[in-house]
């Protein structure tokens, strides 16, 4: 009965890591994505139409990292991502983002090393995250199996 | 003076607001502050905002839109977060409306 506890509750403990490294990954790729498209609109004025679309796009990507920002923190504390995840959304959306007199950036505009800064940051957070759960955890069960 | 007011921003307004002004779209955030936040405020003695449900929100309408009600129409931040409630899933959303309303002058 305790040993089926226990590899119950171990198989769990595996299932759920696995969830949050494949949430993580999803995490990753929508924070990439939006920091290319990000970049993309700001340094092209694009044509009213295209430029709506890719603001579009963006929004909506932004919404779903806010999404799993919020969910990877309900999970645990340790996951510290929400206030980067609001640096983020400035940085890539502040200012005169939809403004219908915004003009192209340069290349090396304040906003454009802002939105790479805040991304690297939040990419960091979500690896510490990771490892200040799962790998404190891990030496812990190595521990206990030293005799 | 009415008691609650409670706004659906998705419902009410837009799915997808954008910009911060009418020339920039047409559910921008000056439009929500003027046609739905202030006289919802001047109404009721508190109003409850759900902000969920929408396509997603730049920082530029949410700036026009909350900032503006101190910047713009020079409400009082503290009376502001005694009479307003921000309703979402969303906590970075709601403490970076919050960012933009203790700092707008």
């Amino acid at each position: 009965m305790v040993g089926w506890y226990i590899v119950s509750r171990d198989h769990d403990a595996r299932a759920r890591r696995s969830e949050i490294r494949e949430l993580l990954k999803i995490t990753r790729e929508l924070l990439t994505k939006t920091e290319k498209d990000a970049f993309n609109y700001w340094t092209s004025a694009g044509k009213p139409d295209e430029s709506r679309i890719l603001a579009f796009d963006i929004k909506q990507n932004l919404n779903r990292l806010s999404h799993a920002a919020n969910v990877l923190n309900r999970h645990s504390e340790n996951f510290r991502v929400l206030d980067v995840m609001k640096q983020y959304r400035q940085a890539v959306t502040g200012g005169s983002f939809e403004g219908a007199s915004r003009a192209a950036l340069n290349r090396g505009d304040e906003r454009l090393m802002d939105i790479a800064a805040t991304a690297v940051e939040f990419d960091g957070r979500l690896e510490l995250g990771f490892e200040a759960i799962y790998c404190s955890r891990g030496l812990r069960a190595i521990f206990r199996l030293t005799p | 003076m009415k008691t609650q007011k409670t706004i659906n921003l998705a419902l009410q307004f837009s799915r997808f607001p954008g910009g911060r002004f009418n020339t920039d779209g047409e559910f921008n955030g000056e439009k929500f502050r003027e046609k739905f936040l202030k006289p919802a405020l001047d109404e009721n003695k508190s109003i409850v905002v759900e902000l969920d449900g929408t396509a997603g929100y730049g920082s530029s309408f949410l700036e026009e839109a909350f900032g503006g009600l101190v910047r713009e129409l020079h409400m009082d931040p503290a009376d502001l977060e005694r009479r307003m409630t921000l309703v979402s899933n969303d906590k970075s959303l709601i403490s970076e409306i919050w960012e933009y309303i203790k700092a707008a002058k």
